[in-house]
């Protein structure tokens, strides 16, 4: 009777140091160490989130205009039908919003902080024991 | 985006208490429809030396469907090409883009060429210079831009889009791109950025006001072909920035990445992307089932809603 004996392929990860070169073996071409998947995924992730952005602004720099030119043309055609024609108020408003919350998001992320200044404490007077006793000191900007 | 449903809208928004007939809407719609599909196109010159990849450019852009040559240049005149889209089927075709013969082949050629360029340039929307990423000497671009093309169109060099492609090759080269998740490598990335640096510098030494951008991509690997498309818009005049998005048809990048890279939604749009889809109405008659087509043939509007329904 043939024992049966399952092939083992070490996973070897070793430094072969040749010269300055430092070789690691891996299973195959297609092996990417853990530690460097992590990497490889974050890069990956924020490239495709400049393409969607990309992806995005093209829309929005064509869509209000293409909106714009058929809404000439509609109220155009529409006049010579006997239609009386007012204004469209919110043409555009579902791309310009988009591209304004990712604004917001932007400058909300990066928005410079502020600092305020308290007028001084009088120096004269003891601590106070009761809240009662507390002094309010006032914002000097 | 949907014609009719953004006529509809403007109708009730544009019309207020007024009720507008089936039959009117019906014929002003297909008035728009014709004013749509017959605005002329826009044009772009795809221009720059022998081999950096224009036609792969343009291919990757808009799928053009170019004859690409890597053993000699294969566009030796100027030649209109009317390219694909994938929103509304125009009468008057496509994108008319000029596929620029090389300036660097010959003495000869390029007087040639530069008579050709003086033609075209005056009558395109937006220039694109193709520079090979890799070729660090622009002193010839530089030479061309100062004394040849400047004189032809000022205010065309001053949005023109400066295109980096082969990417993938810029030092340490082709080894270092990561196969995988079709990136280049960090030390790539950064040779990229120090090479737009510079010629983003050496650009503005012979064109002090010049105001269009530098994209690093490459068409063979698809790689920042919305970033390149993005940067093109900008250098579209106004008005005509829809007709020029709605030819876009960008190679998909996702398509060469590994799955297990993926996050789980990319991953599965990739997969619905991945069905075949027919892109000639032709293809779509002849996959069509006989009873289908007979009862479709004849009602226009049967039959959109019925692509529609297709997802086609």
């Amino acid at each position: 009777m043939v024992a049966k004996t399952r092939a083992v392929i070490p996973i070897v990860k070793f430094n072969q140091t040749l010269g300055n070169l430092s070789m690691k073996q891996v299973l195959n071409e297609t092996y990417i160490p853990d530690d460097d998947l992590a990497n490889i995924r974050r890069r990956l992730i924020s490239h495709i989130e400049s393409m969607s952005d990309s992806e995005l602004r093209i829309a929005a720099k064509s869509e209000a205009i293409f909106q714009n030119f058929v809404s000439d043309l509609f109220k155009s055609i529409a006049r010579i039908f006997g239609y009386l024609v007012g204004k469209v108020v919110n043409l555009g408003k579902d791309i310009a919003k988009s591209l304004i919350c990712k604004d917001i998001a932007k400058s909300l992320s990066r928005k410079s902080s502020q600092v305020f200044v308290l007028e001084k404490a009088p120096q004269d007077l003891s601590l106070p024991i009761n809240r009662s006793q507390v002094k309010v000191l006032k914002l000097e900007n | 985006m949907d014609l009719r449903n953004l006529v509809q809208g403007l109708a009730r928004d544009l019309l207020g208490d007024q009720k507008m007939s089936d039959e009117d809407f019906e014929k002003i719609y297909r008035m728009i429809e014709d004013k749509v599909d017959n605005e002329p196109p826009p044009r772009f010159a795809f221009i720059g030396e022998t081999g950096v990849g224009k036609s792969s450019t343009l291919n990757a852009l808009f799928n053009a469907g170019l004859e690409v040559s890597h053993v000699k240049a294969c566009t030796q005149t100027v030649q209109k090409v009317d390219v694909s889209f994938n929103e509304v089927e125009g009468v008057n075709g496509a994108l008319v883009a000029y596929d620029m013969p090389g300036l660097g082949e010959s003495q000869l050629k390029q007087r040639e060429h530069i008579a050709l360029y003086e033609q075209v340039l005056k009558d395109v929307d937006v220039a694109l210079w193709i520079l090979d990423a890799q070729n660090r000497a622009i002193a010839s671009v530089q030479q061309y831009l100062e004394k040849e093309l400047k004189a032809i169109h000022p205010r065309l060099l001053e949005r023109m889009v400066i295109a980096l492609n082969k990417v993938e090759l810029v030092y340490p080269g082709e080894t270092d791109w990561h196969p995988l998740a079709n990136l280049p490598s960090e030390e790539q990335e950064e040779n990229i950025k120090g090479i737009i640096f510079d010629v983003k510098r050496k650009i503005r030494e012979v064109l002090p006001n010049w105001q269009g951008k530098i994209i690093g991509y490459s068409a063979h690997k698809r790689y920042n072909l919305p970033q390149l498309f993005d940067a093109m818009m900008d250098a579209v005049p106004n008005k005509r920035r829809w007709v020029v998005a709605s030819r876009k048809a960008l190679a998909d990048f996702l398509e060469l990445v590994d799955p297990q890279l993926l996050p789980p939604e990319k991953r599965r749009s990739r997969a619905t992307h991945q069905q075949p889809q027919p892109s000639k109405m032709s293809d779509i008659v002849q996959s069509m089932p006989s009873e289908e087509l007979a009862k479709l043939a004849g009602d226009k509007k049967a039959f959109l809603t019925w692509l529609q329904k297709q997802g086609l």
